[in-house]
């Protein structure tokens, strides 16, 4: 009797905790989840974080419902490395990710889908940004995908980037809902915000003065719409929706404009919302710190699936404290500075790169001003907290990416700055780079100059020539000049540029292709040869190497020689339509063989059937067979 | 196709690797064909249609002037004076211009907003509200001119609903002004009004033409 009393008082008191304070077991699990990310979204760009300019009821009702997260951030300010961690669970340090465009999230890290999938829910994503391709390995565990953004050829002949809008994506999500019988996951993934600030009519009207609140407000409809259409189907209590975004917008805070650069509150700050009170009363308000990390052994407790205890996050209830990784890895690897480490807590903040910072978060949420001078000793716990995680990370798993040379263009046309290649510095000490506080401005222009790439390059080459006055070591504004000073047909700009680039980072694989690419341009070809076969020594697997080095070949008359690159290109990427197209060409013209042509050609054509050249071959093929 | 000849077409894809306008030279130019009795308003045209693109409207007053003085049938080139006159705060001249302008080429396209635009920033908001509608009864205008709309009607400021209320009465005051049905639909989602929004487009289908405005209504029919 007395061992039953004691159970009983238990419960009780178990119960009490559930529903008067602050349990970190959610008082109400779920059979189905949706995940909504919000790229590049700020929470006080939201009206439920207290913006009063911007009008986005559906969050804001989600938030009075449910629960909101006042103090939330991701792991890193780029898409794909920060949705690499909301869906692992893992920071980039450990599963690899550590930038856009370069890396593929690895197989063997188990993703919430994953996980999901194994436990017999249906899996669906539905994503709006060809950062998040499928190539980019966070598929793994979906049944469905869905990555169809654009038709691509499409948007690359009207300088069109590569996205698409939140209605769109919606759409696709709420037909793969009307299939769903059985618990369900789905991501759900808006890219609306992300630059550049091209609301939807009426929104582009209506926030005229602010398109990127116009964003919000048009992403908000459509989030309506999903929370209606669960309505509908009587899924809605069934239903936990989570709301998050993998990082958010710089207007100008530390001199940045956009994000990536840097990881300060600005562009690590993030939205959370659940649409249910799970953890307390309704429309509750959380005020400690939580990470995205947070996110996986959160769900799977509301999804009353069985924790993993190796899971670095905790309860999104618990207050216990934490200290919140983030890293910026752009300056490093696509500027050739170096990287910013940061760490938060409840109080502070500190980053860590070639200089230092610290910020007492209680009095200067905006971090203005670096308090390394006058709290050493604090700032010395961070960084030997720090140095510790750096020390104690592991090899990266993620698998470095080669694009083709259409897929780079698309991603240039999203506004990435950096080159989309495969080359990290291996360095030892990443720090003795110069730091990236330094380069803001630099960068900032850069970023204005690219604008003109497409339309008006002649502007992006005179403000090149005049930001190498102030940085004359900065390896990625020769890079730049000598490119385009290439397709300009100035050989002397372009070949001097080009060669001061390489020598900068000779260990770069990339900058020599870009060499090559020069002294190709202007009928240097075994100079072009010669240094394609430095790329590839320093990176045997460098796709974009060995494509081009076939063209050099067949420049130099070495068919057998082109053939073979191009080969090695299709074994290291076997989505390049180009080099298939070109394998198919060679074949026909110069090998005299129009079977071995139609195979390539018909296997670039499985992949992209409306790609001009292609289909421009096939035809060729097609007659040539005819004939014969 | 040749491999080869794919590189060389992304080469030559680009345009304007060199810069297309020099201020000076043209100038220098203008003035020689000018004298010669050579001068195209058609080239010119296009020349200044570049100037614009780029935004360098403000490196080239003297060959506005003499472009506007050269080519007085050719709205363009006075269109462009005014603007440049507006951008130097040369207000009088600007409306005076601007005015003329319009008398000359009541149907042109553009006139009436870069009028609007002047008289605002004039600090003549009546005239300039009023132009900026009248605009937007002729065909689509540009984001910028929302804003300066939205804020002279006073939708964004300390009382918008008063200026809603404003509103509505001038939209029941000129049934015959889609315009004005049009930019209260565009203050009432800014307000967040979606439903009453949503119903003006479905009271007058003509409004909701463009696809997104499309987008817009049917995303809340299921809501």
């Amino acid at each position: 009797m007395a061992r039953r009393g004691w159970r009983t008082l238990a419960l009780g008191l178990g119960l009490l905790a559930g529903f008067g304070c602050n349990s970190q077991v959610p008082r109400q699990t779920f059979e189905n989840l949706v995940l909504i990310t919000l790229d590049t979204t700020r929470p006080d760009a939201l009206g439920a974080y207290g913006n009063r300019r911007v009008r986005t009821p559906a969050i804001d009702e989600l938030a009075r419902r449910g629960h909101l997260f006042e103090q939330a951030y991701s792991h890193a300010p780029i898409t794909l490395p920060s949705h690499g961690s909301i869906l692992s669970g893992q920071l980039p340090t450990h599963h690899g990710v550590r930038n856009n465009i370069a890396y593929s999230f690895p197989a063997a890290t188990p993703t919430l889908a994953g996980r999901l999938r194994a436990a017999g829910f249906a899996t669906g994503a539905f994503v709006s940004s060809f950062i998040l391709d499928r190539r980019f390995g966070l598929a793994n565990g979906f049944d469905l995908y869905e990555d169809r953004i654009v038709h691509y050829e499409e948007k690359l002949a009207k300088h069109e980037i590569v996205t698409r809008r939140a209605s769109v994506t919606t759409d696709r999500f709420v037909d793969w809902l009307g299939g769903q019988n059985g618990r369900f996951f789905a991501w759900v993934h808006f890219y609306d915000a992300h630059w550049p600030y091209e609301p939807p009519l009426p929104f582009r009207q209506a926030y005229a003065d602010q398109p990127y609140l116009g964003e919000i407000a048009a992403m908000d409809v459509q989030i309506a719409r999903i929370l209606a259409e669960l309505e509908r189907r009587g899924l809605r209590e069934k239903t936990l929706v989570v709301l998050t975004a993998d990082h958010g917008e710089s207007f100008a805070e530390h001199g940045e404009q956009t994000h990536g650069f840097f990881c300060y509150s600005a562009t690590t700050h993030v939205p959370l919302v659940l649409s249910h009170p799970i953890y307390g009363d309704a429309g509750r308000r959380f005020a400690h710190t939580v990470q995205s990390i947070d996110l996986v052994p959160s769900l799977l407790a509301a999804l009353a699936l069985p924790a993993d205890t190796t899971l670095p996050g905790r309860s999104l209830a618990s207050r216990e404290p934490r200290r919140v990784y983030s890293e910026a890895m752009i300056p490093f690897e696509d500027f050739y500075l170096a990287p910013v480490h940061g760490v938060r807590d409840g109080e502070h903040s500190f980053y860590l790169s070639s200089d230092k910072e610290l910020y007492d978060l209680r009095s200067d949420p905006g971090e203005t001003k670096n308090l390394i001078a006058e709290k050493p000793e604090l700032a010395r716990q961070f960084e030997d907290w720090m140095r510790a995680q750096l020390a104690a990370t592991k090899p990266a798993q993620a698998e470095t990416v080669h694009l083709d040379e259409e897929s780079a263009r698309l991603l240039a046309s999203l506004g990435y700055v950096g080159s989309g290649g495969s080359f990290t510095a291996r360095e030892s000490d990443p720090f003795r780079f110069p730091s990236p506080r330094g380069s803001i401005q630099m960068y900032r222009e850069l970023q204005r100059l690219k604008q003109y790439e497409a339309t008006f390059p002649f502007k992006m080459i005179e403000g090149l020539r005049s930001l190498l006055g102030e940085h004359r070591r900065q390896v990625v504004l020769h890079r730049d000049l000598g490119r385009l000073s290439t397709l300009a047909s100035n050989e002397e700009e372009a070949l001097s540029h080009l060669e001061i680039a390489a020598k900068l980072r000779p260990e770069d694989p990339r900058l020599h292709v870009f060499r090559a690419l020069g002294l190709y341009r202007f009928g240097k070809f075994d100079q072009s040869v010669d240094e394609l076969r430095l790329a590839l020594k320093l990176d045997p697997s460098h796709a974009s190497a060995w494509y081009n080095l076939g063209l050099a070949e067949v420049a130099r008359g070495r068919i057998d020689a082109a053939l073979e690159a191009l080969e090695k290109t299709v074994e290291l990427n076997p989505r390049d339509i180009l080099a298939l197209n070109n394998l198919a060409y060679l074949h026909l013209t110069q090998k005299n063989d129009p079977e071995r042509a139609w195979s390539y050609i018909t296997a670039a054509e499985a992949i992209h059937p409306a790609q001009p050249l292609v289909q421009a071959n096939k035809r060729l093929i097609t007659e040539r067979r005819g004939r014969e | 196709m040749s491999p080869a000849a794919l590189l060389l077409l992304s080469v030559l894809g680009a345009p304007y690797f060199t810069r297309p306008v020099d201020p000076v030279a043209d100038l220098t130019q203008l003035k020689a064909e000018v004298a010669r009795g050579v001068a195209r308003a058609e080239a010119w045209h296009a020349r200044l249609e570049l100037y614009l693109e780029l935004g360098e409207l403000d490196t080239i007053p003297e060959l506005v002037e003499l472009l506007a003085s050269t080519f007085p049938e050719h709205a363009a080139f006075r269109e462009a004076r005014l603007m440049f006159l507006s951008l130097a705060d040369r207000h009088e001249e600007a409306l005076a211009v601007g005015e003329a302008l319009l008398r000359d080429h009541p149907e042109h396209p553009t006139i009436r907003a870069n009028l609007g635009r002047a008289y605002l920033a004039a600090g003549q908001p009546a005239r300039g509200v009023n132009l900026l509608l009248a605009a937007l009864s002729q065909g689509p205008i540009r984001t910028e001119e929302w804003d300066l709309l939205l804020e002279n009607l006073g939708i964004r400021g300390p009382n918008p609903q008063a200026a809603l209320t404003t509103l509505e009465g001038k939209v029941a005051a000129h049934p015959e002004l889609p315009s004005l049905r049009y930019v209260l639909m565009v203050a009432l989602v800014r307000l967040g009004e979606y439903p009453r929004a949503r119903g003006l487009l479905e009271r007058y289908p003509e409004l909701a033409a463009h696809p997104d405005l499309q987008v817009f209504l049917h995303s809340g029919a299921r809501n």
